[in-house]
């Protein structure tokens, strides 16, 4: 078992590099995601369709393949990240739909009503938004979103494909080295398990936080 | 599918103003595909040498059986996955609580493992078994594991979203339990749940991608990565062909899973027809 | 003749006719009689009883071993070395059956006897000699590095210091480079043409793996990269591998190997492949493991 401590601190460095790329992708999903919710609701068709279609591709293309493509496709059109950069960009493009579609029927159980009584109010379009519709909105699909957020977690792993030296790239390349898959792989899994957990944990405390509002 | 309105009906001004900033969009749009083009072209992505190989049938064939390939790999892992499902989530409903405890251990546990960390494990580990298996088997198992703990999942909440009263009625009919499960509310669980059981298979599917770190299995991301192993300039090239090729049978299976949500809330909303005592009404007059 | 001689030497005639037709004609068939036999139970015995000899090939590596996307043909230096095993042991060169083989799993492949052999681009290190044998080598050649056209900077490996260099997941180059140059970036990937896109994209400064495989490269793409001038100190040799205990298979290649090299059988294998990009003179390899 001492090839698992010569191994901690890449391990480590494996766990610290697919928390970045959590943190990174579930904050810029929910900024992508709600920008293409809210576009969906705009009068402007052109808008509309810009988002819908957006939704369609990148919703329907595989992650990996996006992936393989934004790393070596984009630098020939001269956008060019780091490889750890590229891969939390693509997680964003990638997870965003889904939350984007998430919000789209958290935005659907907001009353009528109460949109009226804020036009009445004499609240515009945009603060409507953000002040009436996007909260009840979030509170609705909080269980959801979580879903997204944990599937997003193991969608983290194909960042592999591209060097990235997160958990799952660097599990498989000590488990080559040190022959010995089962433990190697095990302990990454356990590592997975745990984020899924945590993250399980925090949905449901911000669900009970935010039950009342439904 | 009804969007909120945040916005009065437009009047004169308001539509003009909106014709504007649909032209503005538009030409944004427009200009932006037209400097990605000039840009492809430029640098020689668009010229004849860069998809000279895409000329040959072969290549075509290659890529066909490749995207077959993928599509195989994904129905034979969406059957036993669902047969995986289907067991899980009797265990997950059952009364015997160490069954519903492992069960909800497995399903947790392997729910949260990446399905390529799921890949990179049956590819290492089980050869050492002696498990002389090919990658399609490599990847099919990895695909159950993963999918059927999601299934399971998905048909307990749909067996839990049924009345309570169909599982009362069929156990007092004299049905065991296992019987209510298998033939009362198993069935209507898949009815339900099929949109969401349509998307775990686009899941699925876009998932058979990821066999392409395995190298032993020919599917479609792969075979556009040998073709750029083979021909050098055409990797790009070759990646996006496999990219709209995933992307026309998403978006075919997604119309599907649309499809049958459809038809599950037609079905939903139909009212049985109302049973009298007195002698069959000629027409009921609802209808 | 005489009647009663006439019959008979009709037979005999026919069976010498048919017999020197059996035998000089080009039926690729399993029955064509090879001219050895081995001990019973060797791996050379199995594979005449079996008609065919199964190898453990790369397919996609060019020149090595690789399926022409087009056609479905194998074609490669390790594809021809795999012939030249089935002619002499089965009579044909057609008897072979190729099985993929990927740098993760060509030890497992040979532990577990899913193959005769593994000729996959398979360099000899020694941690791969504690779990396998290795017969040949038959070929060397040098680690070197591909960089863009247009980069004078880099012409020797040391010049790789404080920049990034690509190699392949598992490549054995991936280790000399951080070997050599602790002060160089090394970035994986998993296959070769993603590092070639990624040095032409300036994401890498240089490519690192077998020189015959980069020469592949560049030659599909004279306008975008070179070879740089440097190579590593330590040249890679490529072997057949075979399962550790097999030591009379593995006799059996090298004798076959240092006829093949003798009889100008390599040499022909070797210009259909890596002689289409490398031009010139070799010296074949001295048959050593």
């Amino acid at each position: 078992m001492s090839f698992l401590l010569n191994h901690l601190g890449d391990f480590g460095q494996g766990v610290m590099e697919t928390l970045g790329l959590v943190l990174l992708g579930a904050a810029g999903s929910v900024l992508l995601g709600t920008l293409l919710a809210a576009l969906r609701t705009s009068p402007i068709r052109t808008a509309r369709a810009v988002s819908s279609a957006y939704v369609l591709i990148f919703r329907n293309v595989p992650l990996p393949v996006q992936m393989v493509l934004f790393v070596f496709g984009l630098p020939v059109l001269g956008i060019q990240y780091s490889l750890y950069a590229s891969a939390a960009i693509v997680l964003v493009l990638y997870t965003a739909p889904f939350v984007a579609e998430t919000l789209r029927a958290g935005l659907n159980t907001v009353d009528r009503g109460e949109l009226e009584a804020g036009r009445a109010l004499g609240f515009g379009p945009m603060a409507s938004l953000k002040l009436i519709v996007l909260p009840q909105a979030f509170a609705t699909v909080t269980r959801p979103l979580g879903n997204v957020f944990i599937t997003m977690v193991k969608n983290t792993s194909v960042a592999a494909l591209v060097g990235v030296s997160e958990l799952t790239f660097l599990s498989d390349k000590i488990a080559v080295d040190e022959a010995q898959p089962f433990i190697i792989f095990g302990g990454a899994a356990l590592c997975y398990l745990a984020i899924g957990l945590v993250i399980g944990r925090l949905v449901s405390a911000v669900d009970q936080k935010v039950a009342f509002s439904r | 599918m009804s969007t909120i309105s945040l916005f009065d009906p437009a009047g004169p001004r308001a539509k003009r103003r909106h014709l504007l900033l649909e032209i503005l969009t538009a030409l944004i749009v427009i200009a932006g595909a037209y400097l990605v083009f000039r840009v492809l072209y430029d640098k020689g992505e668009l010229s004849a040498a860069a998809w000279a190989p895409f000329a040959e049938p072969g290549l075509w064939a290659l890529l066909g059986q490749g995207l077959w390939n993928n599509i195989a790999a994904a129905a034979v892992g969406m059957v036993l996955s669902m047969i995986t499902g289907c067991l899980l989530a009797f265990g997950l409903v059952s009364t015997h609580a160490p069954l519903r405890r492992t069960c909800r251990v497995y399903t947790d546990v392997f729910s949260s493992i990446p399905l390529l960390l799921l890949l990179y494990f049956t590819s290492l580990v089980l050869p050492n078994y002696g498990l002389k298996l090919g990658d399609f088997w490599f990847l099919v198992i990895a695909l159950t594991l993963y999918s059927g703990a999601v299934i399971g999942d998905l048909l307990r909440s749909g067996i839990l979203a049924l009345p309570p009263g169909q599982a009362e009625a069929s156990l007092a009919l004299g049905f065991s339990h296992v019987g209510t499960l298998r033939l009362v509310l198993l069935p209507q669980a898949l009815r339900s749940m099929s949109p969401a059981l349509v998307s775990q298979l686009i899941i699925l599917f876009k998932g058979t991608a990821l066999a392409f770190v395995l190298g032993g299995y020919m599917e479609l991301l792969r075979s556009a990565t040998v073709i750029g192993q083979y021909y050098t300039r055409s990797l790009l090239q070759a990646q996006f062909v496999a990219a709209l090729g995933f992307l026309v049978v998403n978006i075919a299976l997604g119309a599907l899973a649309v499809a049958l949500e459809r038809r599950q809330n037609r079905l939903a909303a139909q009212e049985p027809l109302p049973v009298t005592a007195a002698e069959p009404a000629p027409v009921p007059a609802h209808r | 003749m005489k009647r009663e001689h006439f019959l008979p030497a009709l037979a005999i005639a026919g069976a010498l006719v048919l017999g020197t037709t059996a035998c000089g004609g080009s039926t690729p068939a399993a029955e064509t009689q090879p001219a050895r036999s081995f001990p019973a139970n060797s791996t050379m015995d199995k594979i005449q009883k079996r008609g065919k000899v199964i190898v453990g090939v790369k397919f996609d590596q060019p020149l090595f071993g690789v399926k022409n996307p087009i056609t479905g043909k194998m074609e490669g230096l390790d594809i021809e070395m795999a012939r030249i095993l089935a002619r002499d042991l089965t009579g044909s060169a057609e008897n072979v059956e190729f099985v993929e083989a990927v740098t993760k799993n060509r030890e497992a492949f040979l532990q577990q006897n899913k193959v005769d052999a593994v000729i996959a681009s398979y360099a000899v290190t020694d941690e791969r000699k504690k779990v396998v044998s290795f017969a040949g080598p038959y070929l060397e050649s040098n680690v070197a590095l591909l960089v863009r056209k247009d980069d004078s900077s880099v012409n020797k490996p040391e010049d790789l210091a404080g920049k990034t260099v690509c190699s392949t997941t598992g490549a054995r180059a991936a280790q000399l480079i951080g070997a050599a140059v602790p002060a160089a970036n090394v970035v994986l990937f998993s296959t070769y043409s993603e590092c070639a896109q990624a040095l032409k994209d300036k994401r890498v400064d240089a490519v690192t793996t077998t020189e015959a495989i980069l020469l592949g490269v560049q030659s599909q793409n004279p306008d975008a990269y070179r070879i740089a001038d440097g190579h590593l100190a330590d040249a890679e040799e490529f072997a057949i591998g075979v399962a550790k205990d097999d030591a009379a298979f593995h006799d059996y290649l090298d004798q076959l190997l240092t006829k093949a090299i003798a009889d100008g059988d390599w040499k022909k294998a070797y210009d259909a492949t890596i002689g289409q990009v490398k031009p010139g003179d070799v010296t074949p390899p001295k048959v050593t493991l």
